[in-house]
């Protein structure tokens, strides 16, 4: 006689946890300090990340640039194209941005051998001591020496003839040493205009042109929100070289087949009394959810406890927490049910149960 | 041995030329038996003489070689017996043992679906029919043995089922617990055919049949 109707689980789930508290006990705590190891160190590392910002910014090396037609006095424009570049692992910005736009002027004239030319940001050239307003090329000394070119040579650059200006380049755009720059006059960045003072949108103008210290918090939400990537990011992986957060999944799947083997007799007494393999499965799975959801929620006050001092972090890198999480219960959900499922065949069952 | 009768009342048990070996074990077969309808059959025979191939084969596990196991369904017809159709009482109780008694003799309702007032109703009166009225709030872990089993007894009532199979159901029980135990399924019997395999000669007094399984013959006999 087959099944009139669909079995009950989620009430049956939660009667067998809540009738065996401290078997349920047991396992949301394990569950839940396998979230928390999964989970604090990265969070310790974006703690870390963003200390090393904040010391950049107090000794002035991080800075965001204003641009006539910026009109935007939003906390982040997520519309924008973010172009400045990452912390790199010595918690120095990056210059990927000012000086990797896709287009190449083509040198001609006393620059004899080919050499790429890289149109750079007005932030970019001013690090390197090109003024303002002046359409000078920053040619790389090493190069310089090489090409024959010192301070105020004439370089034809797309039809236009340009001064040379003689830079020794710091270490960060050593790649460049054999490449010019040029003063990019379109000067795209719109994108960067995120956590500046207040004071710069109360009077634009003023400042236009002037470099300004940047509101971590908002630079580090705008890392996520508008980048997908964020500053943590890139000095973790360097860091650590290892995706550690699947310590959580991985350890909660183990979680997962020890709950199945501590319930198996209880699981395959379900299946005696009528209900099927993917019932039974499902079964496992929701108790298993209910647990991990206990053991984010223990896991939660562990991290807000012992885990941060910037505790907005949790929301600012709360998209990539939640998936973390979700993944870890995840994985404790399905190995438990496909465990639960796979030896809940009936002649299996009856057959352990008989010997 | 019962002869198999041409016209079997609908929800007999129907095993026609049944013949089964294992590759290095007991054999036997072919037999055939007719096992009626509110009936509790008792199988006894030595340690290994095939009881709980036999429970096997009538609750679908095993195949037999040759012949058919079928349950009939009215005038000439039956239909090939399956594991659906068997509830099982096993030696060691099996129970949610941090459940009521109630909550557990209502999990073949809960596998059927949503729990109405007339399944907890089944659940009650099936308690009553195994001695166990007044026990239903009670905590499984909370039961003795046999009452654990009689608990059993009446969970497998609820399962609605055509046949239900005791392998061993009074084996670990003293004599006074075991005796109520084949009490609780001649109750069951009411309503069901009850097949139990054991040692227990007394329990063969309470049989409406007893299947005496010996060097792979079946020999049938009132109790």
């Amino acid at each position: 006689m087959r099944a009139e109707g669909s079995p009950t689980i989620v009430g049956e789930a939660a009667s067998n946890l809540a009738s065996r508290p401290l078997v349920s006990a047991v396992f949301a705590l394990a569950t839940a300090a396998v979230v928390v190891v999964a989970v604090l160190p990265r969070l310790r590392d974006d703690a870390g990340a963003l200390a090393d910002a904040r010391r950049f910014v107090t000794t002035g090396g991080l800075t965001y640039e204003l641009h006539a037609g910026l009109t935007s006095r939003a906390g982040t424009v997520p519309d924008h194209r973010c172009d400045e570049g990452w912390l790199n692992p010595d918690g120095l910005i990056g210059w990927s941005g000012g000086l990797s736009s896709p287009e190449q002027a083509s040198p001609r004239g006393p620059v004899a051998s080919p050499v790429s030319a890289f149109r750079a940001s007005r932030g970019v050239l001013r690090r390197l001591g090109v003024r303002p307003g002046r359409d000078e090329v920053v040619v790389a000394r090493a190069y310089a020496e090489e090409a024959g070119l010192s301070d105020g040579s004439v370089i034809e650059v797309d039809g236009r003839a340009r001064r040379a200006l003689v830079v020794t380049l710091p270490d960060e755009l050593s790649q460049y040493s054999r490449s010019l720059l040029v003063p990019d006059r379109g000067f795209p960045a719109a994108g960067c205009i995120v956590g500046l003072h207040a004071s710069v949108w109360d009077d634009p103008e003023a400042v236009l042109g002037a470099t300004v210290p940047a509101e971590l918090g908002d630079w580090g939400r705008r890392c996520v929100s508008c980048d997908g990537a964020g500053i943590a990011d890139a000095i973790r992986s360097t860091r650590r070289g290892a995706a550690f957060w699947m310590a959580g999944p991985a350890g909660a799947a183990l979680v997962g087949a020890m709950f199945v083997l501590i319930r198996r007799p209880e699981l395959a007494l379900y299946r005696v009394v009528g209900y099927r393999a993917w019932d039974v499965a499902a079964l496992g799975a929701t108790e298993a959810t209910f647990l991990g959801s206990a053991a984010l929620a223990i896991a939660a006050c562990v991290v807000a406890i012992v885990g941060l001092d910037d505790l907005w972090l949790l929301g600012g890198f709360g998209v990539r927490y939640v998936a973390y999480a979700a993944a870890t219960v995840g994985s404790l959900a399905a190995v438990t049910a496909f465990v639960a499922g796979f030896g809940a065949r009936l002649r299996k069952v009856l057959g352990a149960l008989r010997d | 041995m019962t002869v198999l009768d041409d016209r079997p009342a609908p929800g007999a048990v129907v095993l026609d030329g049944v013949r089964f070996a294992y590759r290095r074990g007991p054999s036997f077969g072919p037999f055939d038996l007719l096992l009626e309808p509110r009936t509790l059959n008792v199988l006894v025979g030595p340690s290994g003489s095939g009881k709980s191939t036999l429970l096997s084969l009538l609750g679908s596990l095993l195949r037999p070689e040759a012949g058919r196991i079928s349950v009939a369904r009215g005038p000439g017809a039956t239909r090939a017996v399956h594991a659906d159709d068997a509830a099982w009482v096993f030696q060691q109780s099996n129970a949610l043992a941090a459940r009521t008694v109630l909550d557990n003799v209502l999990l073949p309702a809960r596998a059927r679906g949503r729990i109405s007032a007339a399944d907890v109703e089944e659940a009650e009166s099936a308690l009553a029919r195994v001695g166990l009225d007044g026990f239903a709030a009670r905590q499984c872990r909370d039961l003795s043995g046999g009452e654990r089993q009689r608990m059993c007894v009446a969970r497998s009532l609820t399962m609605r089922r055509p046949l239900i199979l005791a392998d061993e159901a009074t084996g670990q029980l003293d004599r006074s617990n075991s005796r109520r135990v084949v009490e609780a399924l001649r109750a069951a019997s009411e309503t069901t055919i009850v097949v139990l395999a054991t040692h227990d000669r007394e329990a063969m007094r309470s049989a409406d049949l007893v299947l005496e399984l010996s060097d792979g013959v079946v020999r049938a006999h009132a109790g």
